[in-house]
């Protein structure tokens, strides 16, 4: 294993890493849940076309990020630069979806919908963390 | 008495509480001259060109010169006009970030990088949201001109990021001489 892996982060840092793990996995359930349920779940017209043309792309975008992610810490490459990237982009997202789309997307009978929503706050405070971090870390040297 | 030594020894003089109380500038911002003199030509030319280019863009939604071209021009969906105001709203900034940024003298890699990630996002969902949409997808002028614009903005902060590279090296060979 390489030793640089090993070293570099902070219990807060993996901590951090569970949260973004954890909300990767949730995101992708729900996006797969509701791509099955589509019609029942989401109840108006304007919500099932959104959703059929913007969760998708999302999932894909988290899914990729967290894989490339991934093998940046494996192969213990600076991975400053993405965790900022990624962060401004969740960031967006979320006022996104706040300001414009008025939580179209959230179906607040599903489980899985509601424990996504729960956790992006958690998501955008770890993520935060972990660019910042990062970033000192490769300033440090 | 050694106590009363220390104290006095720890007063500060006049000249140092007037330093000490002098109000700190938080963000100083240099001329376009000064800071296009550490850039090469190339990165000032990529960089007149996205700022007139985004400019141009951003006016042109805001006049509404641009609601027919748009997601809900073809939809008519009301969270396709919000979602369009908000990312207009958000290059506006970006384009100001970076003038700020780069008056402000730093290091504009990492906030490329991030306007890459943005725009390339944007132009994804942008895109597939016109696929979706049955008018839009079978006007392939449309298309081809609505792609090539987004794809445009990428292109020249990709290569304003490698401008700035050279840059950086440029200035440091002649801080060697």
């Amino acid at each position: 294993m390489n030793k640089k892996l090993l070293d570099a982060p902070t219990g807060t840092y993996r901590f951090c890493e569970v949260i973004v793990v954890v909300f990767i996995l949730l995101a992708t359930v729900h996006t797969l849940l509701l791509r099955q349920l589509g019609g029942p779940a989401l109840t108006t017209e304007d919500a099932l076309f959104l959703s059929q043309t913007l969760m998708g792309h999302r999932a894909w975008l988290t899914m990729a990020l967290g894989l490339f992610y991934a093998y940046c810490r494996i192969t213990a490459k600076d991975c400053s630069q993405l965790l900022t990237v990624s962060c401004v982009l969740a960031w967006f997202i979320f006022i996104e979806d706040t300001l414009a789309l008025d939580n179209v997307l959230f179906v607040p009978e599903m489980l899985s919908g509601q424990l996504t929503q729960f956790s992006r706050p958690f998501l955008l405070v770890a993520l935060t963390y972990m660019a910042v971090e990062s970033r000192r870390r490769r300033s440090d040297g | 008495m050694v106590e009363r030594h220390d104290e006095e020894k720890a007063l500060v003089t006049d000249e140092e509480l007037d330093a000490l109380l002098q109000p700190r500038t938080v963000l100083q911002l240099s001329s376009y001259e000064k800071v296009f003199a550490t850039k090469t030509p190339l990165f000032k030319l990529y960089f007149y060109l996205i700022s007139m280019l985004g400019a141009l863009y951003v006016g042109s939604f805001m006049i509404g010169a641009l609601d027919n071209h748009l997601a809900f021009g073809w939809s008519e969906l009301r969270e396709h006009h919000d979602l369009s105001r908000l990312r207009f709203v958000a290059g506006f900034i970006m384009l100001a970030i970076v003038h700020v940024g780069l008056l402000a003298g730093q290091r504009l890699e990492t906030l490329f990088m991030c306007f890459i990630g943005l725009l390339t996002y944007i132009l994804v969902s942008g895109t597939s949201n016109l696929i979706a949409l049955d008018g839009a997808i079978n006007d392939p002028w449309f298309m081809g001109i609505y792609v090539s614009i987004q794809s445009l903005f990428i292109l020249l902060l990709l290569l304003l990021i490698r401008e700035e590279r050279r840059s950086i090296v440029r200035l440091w060979q002649l801080q060697d001489v």
